[in-house]
């Protein structure tokens, strides 16, 4: 015990006094309200924060993915262009008019056939062979081989008609100038010291449908 | 013999930085000064003597507006009827046992009903137990002062008996360590006397019955029954001589000399109307024997740390608060792009699918236009048929022909004979006439390659390879044919073989 310093404090606390001891409780209390405010508040915002970069960071592959989506979308413009597409359609219209689309133009060619064969005094025997398809991946084209057996008659009595050796001459190539496309693949005729007797011509018939959507 | 003390020294100054309301309340009388910083700006004084300590509150209010005090904490400097002073005598112990022991003296000591708030402070003994002074002061007289300042806004830092303040000067005085003083102050018109030791311990401390006006021979018969007090009860020579404080002290020390055979001086020269107040300006409140807990004492302190902490805290979560308001705005607006992100995507990839189908359709429709259009074979079988009436020469005749196309060429085949009607032809002469016919094959518009004999079976045999198994048994049947020789071949035939580009 030090001189003139208090011994203890008062030991019987007043009503006041004992009111400063009570809130022991509520320091607690406060410490806790404060530790709640501060960690809810700090998880509450790491929470939004890891939301926000996640968002950030889908938003940047997908604006990545768009880029390199665009480029590729304008290289396809680019590749393919407006007129070269009028052009490749222009194209396959003509190319679709020259082959045969259905039974009823096959029928049409040989209807052609025996009415040039008929004036140059040839007698024509068509038969077609089994259809081979060109592309098969689309089965759109196909080639018909078409064996034509000419059997060359006399010339008519007045005798003003060519030599037979002329009108196959004259037939093959009346042929080989149709609008249809029809390959002149191979020839044989067959004859005598005077004259030809008989040609089989051989054709491939390019035929086409519509490809399938 | 005269005593003097020393003024103004280093213990009287006030504290810089201390802002209080520093009040005197001794025996009734109010005095109040208001420091601002370690510097007194107002002071006030409630005329008339008003003990009650229910008028505690009023009176504050007063004062501080009377001072112009816009502090917080109030130092008060009490001299009470009911607050007395004790010196008991305790075992040597410590701790708990003490505060007991203490505690059991005080019920004992108490001169008043109710419970008490004490204090106590070393004293000296003489004997082998140590030796307390206890301030005892009714607990509900504290509570009512507590509650006074509460009720004003204000935190009671300190409740210091006078007691404390004389004490304070003695050390002021030249005394030895073995010196002993008795100094008596003049405490709102009462007397209280304390009787300390050179080396700082109070030995006593009493208020007198009588009234420091009632006189110098009262005041001096007062005294030396303190002395003889001392002696008696305790075995306390006061040895050095007696020092009045107060109103009037230098008069009435020269008076109460002439009563006294020790030396009787002035303790405080300075003395004004607020001196004790001054005084307890200069008193540490932990050091001193103060009724506010030093629990109470930190309240201030923890409430103002705890608004901090708390201003702190809010501070701190508004701004995280803000953080996460920033946060969810922009994390709206990544959802929105996100969303325009998607959209634009999707038709992005629907239009590169498209421009692929497009693309892959353009490809086949060019493919297949350029199939039909551009690899179309000439009617090569049908001008070559055309070609012979030009190239054969009259002495031949061609029966057969056959014309084929291959992979990459046309295979001509001419078969024929001597014209009959020139008659028969000699070997050399038909020779001539094919020679000659090749000679124009070969050139001219189909440059036809003749092909030799040799090279004829070569292509015979690689057609036969290229064939199945089957395609071996025609070259049997040509080998066995070729060893028969039944028939020579005829002079007057001949076979052209070759290929056109």
């Amino acid at each position: 015990m030090n001189g003139s310093e208090p011994l203890a404090s008062q030991v019987n606390q007043p009503k006041a006094t004992s009111q400063a001891r009570r809130p022991r409780s509520w320091d607690w209390l406060f410490r806790l309200a404060i530790v709640i405010l501060l960690a809810g508040s700090a998880a509450w915002a790491c929470w939004r924060l890891g939301r926000l970069e996640l968002l950030q960071r889908q938003s940047r592959q997908l604006s990545s993915t768009i880029t390199r989506l665009s480029a590729q979308v304008d290289e396809l413009e680019g590749k393919w262009a407006r007129g070269q597409a009028d052009e490749i359609g222009n194209q396959l219209k003509q190319a679709r008019a020259r082959l045969f689309s259905d039974q009823a133009a096959l029928e049409h060619w040989i209807r052609a056939l025996k009415e040039q064969a008929e004036p140059l005094f040839l007698e024509a025997k068509t038969s077609f062979g089994k259809t081979v398809p060109l592309n098969a991946a689309e089965q759109e084209l196909a080639m018909i081989p078409a064996t034509i057996s000419l059997d060359v008659g006399p010339a008519d009595e007045t005798g003003q008609s060519a030599s037979p050796y002329r009108r196959l001459v004259q037939l093959s190539q009346s042929l080989a100038r149709q609008e249809k496309r029809a390959d002149l693949v191979e020839m044989t005729v067959e004859g005598g010291t005077n004259s030809v007797a008989s040609a089989v011509l051989v054709l491939h018939l390019w035929a086409g449908v519509e490809a399938r959507p | 013999m005269r005593l003097s003390i020393a003024r103004g020294g280093r213990g009287d100054a006030i504290p810089s930085g201390l802002t209080t309301l520093s009040v005197s309340w001794l025996n009734g009388q109010f005095k109040a000064l208001a420091v601002h910083r370690g510097v007194v700006r107002g002071t006030w004084e409630r005329t008339g003597d008003i003990e009650d300590a229910a008028q505690f509150a009023a009176l504050l209010r007063e004062a501080a507006q009377q001072t112009g005090y816009h502090g917080q904490t109030v130092t008060l400097l009490l001299a009470h009827p009911r607050l007395a002073q004790q010196v008991v005598d305790v075992p040597p112990v410590k701790g708990t046992a003490l505060q007991r022991i203490l505690q059991r003296q005080v019920q004992q000591q108490k001169i008043f009903v109710g419970e008490a708030a004490w204090v106590c402070q070393n004293s000296l003994s003489g004997k082998s137990e140590p030796r307390v002074v206890m301030h005892l002061l009714p607990a509900a007289l504290l509570n009512e002062l507590l509650l006074g300042c509460r009720r004003n806004g204000m935190d009671l830092a300190a409740v210091l008996p006078v007691c404390a303040a004389l004490h304070r000067q003695s050390r002021q005085l030249p005394l030895g360590k073995g010196d002993i003083a008795l100094l008596a102050g003049e405490t709102g018109g009462l007397t209280t006397v304390v009787v300390s030791r050179g080396d700082g311990h109070m030995l006593l401390g009493r208020t007198l019955p009588g009234t420091w006006n009632d006189g110098a021979e009262r005041l001096a018969m007062d005294l030396n029954r303190t002395i003889l007090f001392m002696q008696q009860k305790y075995g306390v020579t006061i040895n050095k001589g007696i020092w009045l404080s107060g109103s009037g002290a230098e008069d009435l020390a020269r008076n109460v000399q002439q009563h006294l055979q020790l030396p009787v001086g002035v303790g405080a020269p300075g003395y004004e109307p607020f001196y004790w107040a001054r005084q307890a300006l200069t008193l540490r409140p932990s050091q001193s024997p103060n009724f506010i807990s030093p629990e109470l004492q930190m309240r201030r302190q923890r409430r103002v740390f705890a608004e901090v902490v708390a201003a702190a805290s809010v501070l701190v979560a508004l701004a995280l608060i803000s953080l996460v308001v920033y946060a969810s705005l922009q994390a709206r607006q990544e959802a929105a792009n996100i969303a325009v992100l998607s959209d634009r995507l999707k038709r992005l990839q629907a239009r590169q699918n498209e421009l692929q189908q497009l693309a892959a359709r353009l490809s086949h429709e060019k493919q297949v236009a350029s199939l039909v259009l551009n690899d179309r074979p000439p009617p090569v079988p049908a001008w070559f048929l055309g070609y012979l009436s030009e190239v054969v020469p009259a002495e031949l005749v061609v029966t057969n022909l056959h014309v084929q196309r291959e992979e990459n060429c046309w295979r001509v085949r001419l078969a024929g004979g001597y014209q009959p009607a020139i008659g028969n032809p000699t070997p050399a002469a038909l020779s001539n006439a094919v020679s000659g016919l090749s000679a124009r094959l070969a050139n001219g518009p189909f440059h036809v390659k003749i092909l030799t004999e040799a090279e004829e079976e070569k292509a015979g045999q690689g057609r036969a390879q290229a064939g199945d198994a089957a395609g071996l048994i025609p070259t049997w049947v040509a080998n066995v044919s070729r060893g028969i020789q039944a028939k020579p071949a005829p002079t007057d035939r001949f076979t052209i073989e070759g290929l056109m580009r």
